[in-house]
């Protein structure tokens, strides 16, 4: 039943919204991981050369972790 | 030049890649080594990555006319926002590569950070008296007329010759290095190792 649905309702407009859900999922937790890294890796450049920047990298690497964030709940629940 | 050395006087020239007694510390930085020069490449080089992003940021301009065809508003959204994440995360990890590849240059060592992309650190280093010859390559229209080049310094023995590459006003790097190799040998009273 749940396959002839799904045959019936193959269409241009059903195959665009699933391959946008799901290379955006995984998409966004691939970005998510690498932020992940990002954020670790700025922590040990900067511990490798302390260079007086105020904490602004830190800070840009964890916005990019929130953006991430947020890319996960915009596809999960409003695309 | 040695005037530059004694001077404490802190010199940031070309964005911070060549910086003279810049307050910078590093990892493996002992309690009386002093960082007398910093270099780093020089901006003019940077152009590539700075244009392929502003190229990425009007890009979105052209492909979301045919997509409004075919895509939801949200769908759209998503697909924009990716993107420009994606373009915030290639500008910052190039930053990250121009402020954190940097050559140190000590009173007693010379020491070079390499990191390629986020995942592979570098860092070679070579004490003063071990250095045995410092060259400077400098070839092509840009390089001349924005002043930089490559700094090679080899070292004796088995240890890693050290090269700095595309640094701003390579020949004055390098006599600071063979003025800081003049007064090691002065302060030390030997002659580096042959």
């Amino acid at each position: 039943m749940a396959i002839d649905q799904i045959i019936n309702n193959i269409n241009l407009e059903f195959l665009i919204y699933w391959l946008v859900k799901i290379v955006g999922i995984i998409g966004s937790v691939l970005y998510l991981i690498f932020t992940l890294v990002l954020i670790k890796q700025t922590g040990v450049m900067k511990k490798t050369i302390e260079i007086n920047d105020k904490n602004i990298l830190t800070i840009i690497a964890l916005i990019q972790f929130f953006l991430a964030i947020f890319l996960i709940i915009d596809i999960l629940f409003f695309v | 030049m040695e005037e530059k050395i004694n001077n404490k006087n802190q010199e940031h020239l070309h964005l911070h890649a060549f910086c003279l007694h810049p307050n910078v510390r590093f990892e493996s930085q002992t309690k009386d080594e002093e960082v007398v020069l910093t270099l780093r490449a020089h901006p003019i080089t940077q152009i590539s990555w700075i244009t392929i992003a502003l190229i990425m940021f009007f890009l979105p301009v052209f492909f979301n006319i045919p997509l409004v065809d075919f895509l939801t508003n949200n769908q759209i959204f998503f697909i924009n926002f990716f993107w420009y994440s994606f373009l915030i995360s290639y500008v910052f990890l190039n930053i990250l590569n121009y402020l954190f590849n940097v050559g140190i240059v000590t009173n007693k060592r010379i020491v070079d950070v390499d990191f390629h992309g986020i995942l592979y650190k570098e860092t070679t280093a070579s004490s003063i008296d071990k250095i045995e010859d410092v060259t400077i390559k400098s070839a092509g229209y840009i390089p001349s007329l924005f002043n930089f080049g490559n700094v090679f310094v080899q070292t004796a023995g088995n240890e890693q010759n050290i090269e700095f590459i595309n640094v701003p006003k390579p020949t004055e790097a390098a006599s600071i290095i063979n003025q800081l190799m003049k007064l090691y040998r002065h302060n030390h009273g030997h002659r580096p190792n042959n």
